[in-house]
Formats: structure tokens, C-alpha cells, sequence
């Protein structure tokens, strides 16, 4: 669900990226008045849950492949606008240190992934938790939520993609950015998000969110508790090493092709504004390390990443002068 | 009994109950530790290899995560430090064509400044001193370290005190904090004889003979094991990345 640079054209870029700021201006807002200081390490927390989640590829058949995103579970945990600072921060720092989604499409991949996705599963889960109080109906609702959610956004992205050919296109009426339209795109995106990546994030956000009631049950939406427990620092371990899980499926997912595939996806061309298109290197491109084995390359940007949110976002809470009202 | 004497009792009671507590937070021996950190400095020079260096800096990301915020400020304020002034000076290798020694030696800096700033906010400057005297180094260096330290932070403090003192007291447009600096040495210099002395009746007060006792546990718990084979691992990786430069 990442969308690459070039995939959207510029003007689209520029609008989901304006759309956004006020969404990020009300998030910090919010969580400034919502959480408590000592508190806010826990978006690291979150955002380190959402960035591993995004690093276990699943594969579907046809060579595609997807991942849970994990919006919904910090959105259960910390609430949708913490869920919203944390995924974009994730986003941020994928699109910057490990090339994963364009830096042009940042605002159209936090649109998707940090604002519908934890909002609709929030919605979604505070909903159903209104009807039902039991402890298993906590988890589906839950469930029902992330599922809710990641499709949602999946059909954003959908749409994202499939506007451009009709919107921006040469006098041949060749497309300049994404060659795919509306409905080769919404059922490309909705066939693996509607059953396994679907799957896969209903099972990361119950899993992760049922350990954590378990061992560090503070950390579901009370103002209390500031501390990470022993047992949430271990499955983060336990999901840093086992992140090369994600290289076990081979493939690129849905609209993340690259430069050289693009033509063979299908499209018979590589769209000309593509090729002209913005390029950015980043320093450890698809979370690979040259000269070392891929396993070992992924278990590298997994610890890199899940550090330097933790220490982000526990800065950010040492500047932070206001005491939050709880 | 004067007011600063006072003060200065209260910061070696501050620091003393900061060491305790920060000895009861500290699982693995603390000369274990500090053998380690040197065991990653001296491997970190010796490799030919970027991503050995990079693996160590992930590794030590890790931990600094674990660490509360303002260990994390701390810790970060000192490798920015030392990473600024490794590029500073190998920002020549860019223009004389060689951009790669110039990553390699900011990258080598900010792992060693980042490890022994970790250690420094882990074990405190007497945890320092006692796990050196775990490694059975000399009595006579490891008094001398642990009065330089103690003496460096005391006498500071007193220099710039009296720097603060004169600047405020500056009237017109005779500079008198140029004109003082040769007192503040001066009077700084007396009051660090007068210090020794005191230090030295200390010592004879509490039976330290400068002779360090090794006190502490003496057997490998789980931790230390988790840090010898730590050490390990990092050996191994050592060789396995280097194979390919040999």
C-alpha cells in the first residue's frame, strides 16, 4: 500500500498532502491535551508496532504481495489522532531511510495509512464495543475494526491510483503516472486486502493487542502507566528477529513496482512521467544491506527503525513544556 | 561550618544514593561492561567493513531506547558532539576525493562516543572507578582517575563561580573578567591544595588507605552471560563481514 513516487502526479501529491496538514495540526493538538507527557514514548512504541508490522510481507497468489499496517491497534491503544502522529512518523522514516513509499506521495500514503485507516478502525471498534462488553467481544470488535480499516484505506489508495490515467494523460491518451484506471485498480487492490492482507492485519492488531492487555494492560488508553513492561520489550525483540519472515514472500505488491517492471505488469509501457519523474535515494534501499545477506539486512533496518522512533518520540516527550491534561 | 562546605557534602550524599540506585538498576557486572565496550571500540577500528560499524550502531540504538529521556538527551548530546568534530576535521578526505574515509571516521566516532556515553549515564563516573577496579587495574591510577574526576567537576564549578562573580561586579568599561582570569587561576590553584588536604583527611577519617577493596559479587549471573555472549556474537560477525576485505 506504500505508493511510490511518480505513481501519482504532482498535483495529486500536493493535494493529499494539503489535506493532510490540518489532520496532523488537529492530531498534535489533541494528543498534547489527551495524553499525559510521560506518556508520549508510548507513540514510539506504537509507531515501532506499525513499522514491524509493515516489514512481514504476505504473499498472494499471482506474485503479489501485502502487510498489515497496524493503524487500528495503536489507534485501540493510544487513540486515532496518537495513531495518526505515529504512523506517519513510521511512514516517514520508511520513505526516508529505506525507500519504502515515495517522498512526493508522503501526504497520499499518510492519507491512506495514518488518517482513514486508524480513524475507520477506531470508529468501527469504538462502535461495536458500545454493543458488546465481554472480553472476546473486545477482541472482535477489535478484529472488526483493523479489518475495517486497512480496506478502507486500501480503497483510497485504489482510487488514488486509478484517477490518474483518467486525469493526467498524453494525446495518445497513454497515462503519464499510474497506467492503471479505476477498474483495474479497485479490484487489484480490494482482491488481496478483502481476504489475505485483510487477515493479516486482523491477526497482528488481536495478537499484538491481546498480549498487550495481558502484560502491560495500562497501556490501553488510561493516563496511567508510563512505563514500557519487560514483556512488550520483548516481543518487539521477538519481532525484530523475525522480520525476515517478510522475505520469504516473493513478489512486489500492487502498484510498487519499479521503473523496470512497471512495463511488464502489464501496461506494455513505461508511463512518460515516470521516466521523468522524481528520484530518491535513500541509504538502505528495500531494507537491504549490500554485501551481507538480506535476512541479516532486514534485521538491521528493523532495529534502526524501531530505535529511532522509540528515542523520537522520547525526546519529543523531554522538550514537550505543557503538562497534559488528563 | 560554611554554606558551599554544606553544599558540597550534599552533592556527595546526591551522588551517592544516585550511585545506589543506579547499581541496583545495573544487572550486568560493571567490568564486564567496560571490557566490552572496549572489545566494540577496538573492533569497530579494526573493520574494514561499513555495516560491521552500522550493525554495532543499530545495536547501541537499541539500547538507548531502552534508556529513559533524559539519558537519551544526554547520551545524544555528547556523540553530537563528537561526530560534529570527527566531520569537521575529515571534511578535507570529501575534497580530495576520498568521501567514503570521511563517512567511515564520522560513523567510527559516533559509535565510540555513543558506547562509552551509554556507559558513563549506566554506571556514573564511581561506577566507572569501581568497575575498573574489577579489571584489577593499579590502586595509584585508579585514585588518581577517581580524584581527577571528582576534583575536575569541583574545581569547574568553583572557577566558574568566581568567573560569574567577577562579571557581575564589572563597572564601566574596564574588563574585569580579562583582568581576573589570573586570580581565578590563582585562587582556584589554592583552593585545590586546600581541597587535597581536605581530601586527604577524608580519607584518613574512613580508614582509605588508597587501596581499592574489590567488594561486589564475584559470580556470573544471567546477564553477564547475555553480555559475554553478546561479545560473541559480535566476534563472529566481525569475522564473517571482514572475510570478504581479507
Amino acid at each position: 500500500m506504500h505508493i511510490p513516487d511518480n505513481y501519482l502526479s504532482p498535483a495529486t501529491c500536493a493535494v493529499m498532502t494539503a489535506v493532510m496538514v490540518p489532520a496532523w495540526i488537529i492530531s498534535v493538538k489533541k494528543v498534547k491535551e489527551e495524553l499525559p507527557k510521560e506518556k508520549l514514548p508510548m507513540l514510539g512504541i506504537g509507531a515501532a508496532f506499525s513499522f514491524l508490522g509493515m516489514m512481514f510481507n504476505v504473499p498472494l497468489p499471482g506474485g503479489t504481495t501485502g502487510h498489515a499496517v497496524g493503524g487500528t491497534l495503536i489507534a485501540s491503544l493510544l487513540g486515532p489522532y496518537a495513531a495518526c502522529i505515529s504512523v506517519s512518523v513510521a511512514l516517514l522514516l520508511q520513505a526516508l531511510l529505506f525507500g519504502d513509499g515515495g517522498i512526493l506521495a508522503f501526504g497520499a500514503n499518510c492519507f491512506n495509512m495514518a488518517f482513514v485507516l486508524p480513524f475507520t478502525g477506531w470508529v468501527v471498534t469504538s462502535v461495536l464495543l458500545k454493543r458488546i462488553q465481554s472480553r472476546k467481544g473486545e477482541l472482535a470488535a477489535v478484529a472488526a475494526g483493523s479489518y475495517a480499516g486497512i480496506n478502507a484505506a486500501a480503497l483510497c489508495a485504489a482510487i488514488e491510483f486509478g484517477i490518474q490515467p483518467l486525469l493526467f494523460h498524453d494525446a495518445a491518451g497513454n497515462a503519464l503516472y499510474c497506467p492503471y484506471g479505476l477498474a483495474v485498480s479497485i479490484p487489484a487492490m480490494m482482491a488481496g486486502h478483502l481476504t489475505v492482507f485483510g487477515l493479516a492485519e486482523i491477526v497482528f492488531t488481536v495478537a499484538v493487542y491481546a498480549f498487550i492487555r495481558k502484560v502491560s494492560p495500562s497501556m490501553i488508553r488510561a493516563s496511567e502507566g508510563t512505563k514500557t513492561s519487560a514483556g512488550l520489550k520483548a516481543l518487539i525483540a521477538v519481532l525484530i528477529a523475525a522480520t525476515p519472515l517478510g522475505l520469504l514472500a516473493e513478489g512486489t505488491a500492487w502498484g510498487e513496482w519499479g521503473m523496470d517492471e512497471i512495463a511488464s505488469s502489464g501496461a506494455g509501457y513505461t508511463p512518460a512521467g515516470m521516466l521523468s519523474g522524481f528520484e530518491f535515494r535513500s541509504i538502505l534501499p528495500d531494507y537491504e544491506v549490500p554485501g551481507v545477506p538480506p535476512a541479516f539486512g532486514y534485521i538491521l533496518s528493523a532495529a534502526i527503525g524501531v530505535a529511532l522512533l522509540v528515542i523520537l518520540f522520547k525526546l519529543i516527550s523531554l522538550v514537550t513544556p505543557k503538562k497534559a491534561k488528563i | 561550618m560554611s554554606s558551599k562546605f554544606l553544599r558540597l557534602i550534599e552533592k556527595i550524599f546526591f551522588d551517592d544514593l544516585h550511585y545506589q540506585n543506579r547499581k541496583a538498576e545495573q544487572k550486568a557486572a560493571g567490568s564486564l561492561v567496560l571490557l566490552s565496550a572496549f572489545l566494540c571500540i577496538v573492533l569497530c577500528s579494526l573493520s574494514s567493513n561499513p555495516w560491521f560499524v552500522s550493525f554495532i550502531l543499530a545495536a547501541l540504538l537499541l539500547r538507548l531506547a531502552l534508556m529513559p529521556p533524559e539519558q537519551i538527551a544526554n547520551v545524544l548530546k555528547v556523540t553530537f558532539i563528537g561526530a560534529g568534530t570527527a566531520a569537521l576535521l575529515a571534511l578535507p578526505a570529501v575534497f580530495m576525493g576520498s568521501p567514503r574515509t570521511f563517512g567511515t571516521i564520522t560513523m567510527k566516532t559516533s559509535e565510540s562516543v555513543m558506547l562509552l556515553a551509554i556507559i558513563s549515564e549506566q554506571l556514573g563516573w564511581k561506577g566507572l572507578a569501581a568497575a575498573a577496579a574489577g579489571l584489577h587495574l593499579p590502586d595509584l591510577f585508579l585514585l588518581t582517575l577517581d580524584t581527577t574526576v571528582r576534583y575536575l567537576h569541583i574545581l569547574g564549578r568553583f572557577a566558574a563561580r568566581m568567573s560569574e562573580a567577577l562579571s557581575l561586579r564589572q563597572v564601566g568599561e574596564k574588563n574585569w573578567t580579562t583582568s581576573g582570569t589570573g586570580g581565578i587561576a590563582g585562587t582556584t590553584f589554592l583552593k585545590a591544595q586546600r581541597l587535597s588536604e581536605q581530601n586527604a583527611e577524608a580519607m584518613t577519617c574512613r580508614c582509605f588507605d588508597g587501596t581499592y577493596r574489590r567488594l561486589g559479587r564475584h559470580h556470573v549471573n544471567g546477564w553477564d552471560a547475555a553480555v559475554l555472549a553478546a561479545d560473541a556474537a559480535i566476534v563472529v560477525l566481525f569475522v564473517y563481514l571482514q572475510l570478504p576485505f581479507l
